[in-house]
């Protein structure tokens, strides 16, 4: 288990792997390493709930675990699943053994030896992405993305999870990951609806508001090839946007793709054309350009 | 200390409608456990750590850090209110122990006091026990000698005046009580009475001194029956004195006990301090920003105050404000609503097997199931439609259903039309999607003509069948609002029929009261044999209806 991610450590590390945290995110990212606590992660779209997972398992070195949920989704899809056809394949592969084996056995016999075989033991077990997090072998980032967007019943399958660290299988027993390899979790929501009391409890909770227009800039300074008048005055831009009241307000990767697709473009090309990068709907980009947002960039 | 305040601040967030569990609490102070670098008296840690443990919406992030501050503010204003009393309490003390103090001075003084007098009774009482007042005999003697004593006259006026007082009195023994004199008195008078015997002696006039002789015997017992006078007089006196002291220490008594209800009043306001602190409810609700108790009643939905007065208004009354209120009110428990509506709007089914696929798929290997099949889960993507009067009569009901209706779009993932009508059918979808919830109400009303013209149900439900049928589909929930007054006109129940046949449910609002259902130009009850009726004549009753249908 990796510890002693002290909450400045956190801080300087995120910002090496190209994440601009603010101190309540430091906090609550080492809450899940040092804590052991799954951080519930909620903010509108494209503040950048994802991309802490994506850093933090940066970071950390480790490989990151990502679970989308949607609708309809069930509980064998993400906890575990027993290999059917294998199952399956295994008898058939092994009845001829099994009925030289049994020839001339009484019933209470046959039964005797018929249970040696363990149908349900870990050979058939199929690893779904939270029980392959528990295993064991090997500590992951565990992100569990758009939680809301499921229903109800998928949050309660989760708390076992959250809370031990552990699954119960009622073939098999409980699996339980090792203390040093429990994985840090991460939640997120958009708050498209209400989730459970229960889930919210077992979570650490970190809301990240909109990005201010200084936050931006650093962001966007980041990239390799950007100049600094250029992030500036996307970020300018950005905000003036943002206080549009557009149907999509675009995000900050959406911002990212721009500015690298307005550096491809010749030098005397229109910007407005640009925009396809950035707005998805018709309605806002007129609105976009009739605002005038983009005189920021000429 | 520190500690402390924070366990208080933590019930303090929960009377303020936080849930905080004692498991949250122990991972916040098991965080800063194991953040050495971090202390408890930072306060920027230590609302980021709580932002992080505590809170579980965004509204909460955003109040906490006000409510920490009023926090601060009340339990200084506390730790301020208990040394004050306790302040106080002291001095009270000390004045009860002055009081003491002067009650003992006084009432040594009082005893001193006392005992000089007892011991000059005692001492007198000794000395005239045995002598008693002036006796019949001396009495008789007065009278008897009456005129001769008349004879006798002193050089001072006083004097005389005791003769006469004592021959006065021959009659009714009273003598010396009511005469202003006393033993020194009566022993210059003894003087006198010598020295005029003595004169007459000298002057060899003997007539008298018989009498003044018995005279001189009768003052010297007045003179001891004055001493006695003088005892009872001590009496008096140890009697007012004790009187005296009495009363001052019942004043004193009254004092104390006054301080010690004092003392009392503060010791039991010291002591519910005491005990609110230890249960933790150290500063008062008066200040709450959204109550969870109310919700977790087994309501769904966060009612401030002055909500309820207008959740039973009827629509007509309601004014401007109101209805800004009712949105505010909308928009804050959107979620709870679109929680609560998905339950109902999306499918339920589970994950099933497809038996029948799943045996057919078992003959291509031979017999053995290899490939299970579930059965597909139907999709489920319901349209609203919804068609409104938006005439004078129902004008008031359409907007707030209106309101509604927008806060919710995003709930129908097959979309969301929405219809006027006065006599007309006008599609005001687009205005809906275009524009802010606030102008959307008032730019549909104004899009449609309302002045001079009357609801008309039919050309509605004409338009809407023969032109927008398509709109209309399986997953289709028709929603009409109006009241069913059709002034007379064609019913258009034929299209109805065919609207409910294909949509996959439909209801009917009435703003109309239910008693009145069909009477009058109402044709209700025609339209409510193909579209469900409810009557809607209220928020309350509108919610109520968005929640359960």
């Amino acid at each position: 288990m990796i510890k002693n991610y002290s909450t400045d450590k956190i801080y300087k590390e995120l910002q090496k792997v190209g994440y601009f945290p603010t101190k309540q995110i430091s906090f609550a990212v080492s809450a899940a390493i040092n804590n052991g606590m799954p951080v519930l992660v909620e903010g509108e779209p494209g503040a950048g709930k994802t991309f802490l997972a994506k850093s933090t398992a940066a970071m950390l070195g480790l490989p990151l675990l990502r679970v989308q949920f949607y609708e309809g989704l069930t509980a064998d899809k993400i906890l575990y699943d027993y290999d059917y056809q294998k199952q399956l394949l295994t008898i058939e592969s092994i009845k001829t053994a099994l009925e030289n084996n049994l020839l001339g056995k009484s019933i209470n016999e046959a039964i005797e030896l018929a249970k040696d075989i363990d149908f349900y033991g870990k050979d058939f077990l199929i690893r779904r992405p939270i029980l392959e997090a528990l295993s064991g072998e090997q500590q992951y980032v565990l992100l569990l993305d758009e939680v809301d967007k499921s229903s109800e019943e998928i949050e309660y399958t989760l708390l076992e999870t959250l809370d031990e660290f552990s699954i119960t299988i009622p073939q098999l027993g409980t699996i339980t990951c090792p203390k040093d390899k429990r994985p840090i979790v991460f939640l997120t929501s958009n708050n498209y609806r209400e989730l459970s009391d229960a889930l919210k409890r077992r979570c650490a909770y970190l809301y990240i508001p909109k990005k201010t227009e200084s936050e931006m800039f650093e962001i966007l300074k980041q990239e390799a090839s950007a100049s600094e008048t250029l992030a500036k005055g996307i970020a300018a831009c950005m905000n003036k946007i943002n206080h549009l009241n557009l149907k999509q307000n675009p995000s900050i990767a959406e911002a990212k793709n721009w500015m690298s697709y307005i550096l491809s473009m010749e030098e005397d090309a229109d910007i407005d054309l640009s925009l396809c990068m950035l707005v998805k709907n018709e309605d806002d980009r007129d609105k976009i350009i009739i605002s005038g947002a983009l005189d920021e960039l000429r | 200390m520190i500690i402390d305040s924070l366990l208080h601040f933590t019930t303090f967030l929960q009377d303020n409608g936080y849930s905080i569990s004692e498991n949250k609490i122990q991972q916040f102070f098991s965080f800063f456990a194991n953040q050495k670098e971090l202390s408890y008296t930072s306060e920027s840690d230590v609302l980021c750590v709580m932002e992080m443990m505590f809170c579980s919406t965004p509204k909460e992030v955003d109040s906490l850090r006000t409510l920490f501050h009023i926090f601060i503010k009340k339990y200084k204003e506390l730790v301020k209110e208990k040394e004050d009393f306790k302040s106080q309490t002291e001095k009270i003390k000390q004045k009860e122990t002055e009081l003491d103090q002067k009650l003992q001075k006084i009432s040594d003084k009082n005893d001193a006091k006392l005992q000089k007098l007892k011991e000059n009774k005692e001492r007198l009482k000794s000395s005239v026990q045995n002598i008693s007042a002036l006796s019949n005999k001396d009495w008789n003697f007065l009278k008897k000698n009456k005129d001769m004593l008349k004879k006798i006259s002193f050089q001072e006026d006083s004097m005389n005046q005791l003769m006469k007082e004592l021959l006065n009195h021959t009659e009714d023994h009273l003598a010396a009580v009511s005469i202003n004199c006393d033993t020194n008195f009566i022993e210059d008078m003894k003087k006198a009475l010598t020295k005029e015997a003595e004169k007459r002696v000298m002057n060899g006039d003997f007539s008298l001194l018989q009498q003044m002789n018995a005279l001189m015997g009768i003052l010297k017992r007045l003179s001891k029956n004055l001493e006695k006078i003088s005892v009872n007089k001590i009496e008096q006196d140890i009697e007012s004195q004790n009187n005296w002291f009495w009363r001052q220490k019942e004043t004193i008594e009254k004092q104390k006990n006054a301080q010690k209800n004092e003392m009392q009043r503060i010791q039991d306001e010291l002591s519910r301090i005491m005990k609110e602190e230890q249960q933790g409810r150290v500063v008062c609700k008066d200040y709450s920003v959204f109550h969870r108790r109310e919700f977790t009643n087994g309501k769904n939905a966060v009612y401030s105050d002055n909500v309820l007065d207008y959740m039973t208004k009827e629509f007509e009354n309601l004014t401007k404000s109101d209805q800004i209120e009712i949105e505010r009110y909308l928009r804050k428990n959107l979620t709870k609503f679109r929680t609560k509506m998905n339950r109902r709007i999306q499918s339920t089914s589970r994950h099933e097997i497809d038996i029948q696929t799943t045996i057919q798929n078992a003959c291509k290997t031979g017999g053995l199931p290899m490939q299970i099949c579930y059965k597909e889960k139907k999709k489920n993507r319901p349209n609203l439609v919804m068609i409104l009067d938006v005439s004078g009569s129902c004008k008031a009901a359409s907007s707030m259903m209106l309101t509604f209706m927008y806060t919710l779009q995003e709930l129908f993932p097959g979309g969301c039309h929405a219809y006027a009508f006065v006599n007309s059918l006008y599609d005001i979808s687009d205005i809906m999607k275009a524009s802010k919830i606030e102008d959307a109400i008032d730019n549909v009303l104004n899009a449609i003509p309302r002045r001079g013209v009357y609801s008309n149900y039919y050309a509605p439900l004409e338009t809407l069948w023969k032109e927008k049928h398509n709109v209309i589909t399986s997953d289709s929930i028709v929603f009409f609002m109006g009241d069913a007054r059709n002034n007379e006109n064609k019913s258009g129940i034929e299209f109805l029929k065919n609207i409910a046949r294909r949509a996959e449910s439909c209801f009917w609002l009435n703003t109309d009261r239910l008693e009145k259902w069909g009477t009058g130009d109402s044709i209700a009850y025609l339209y409510s044999e193909y579209a469900k009726m409810y009557e809607v004549r209220n928020i309350a009753e509108l919610a109520g209806f968005i929640e359960n249908f």
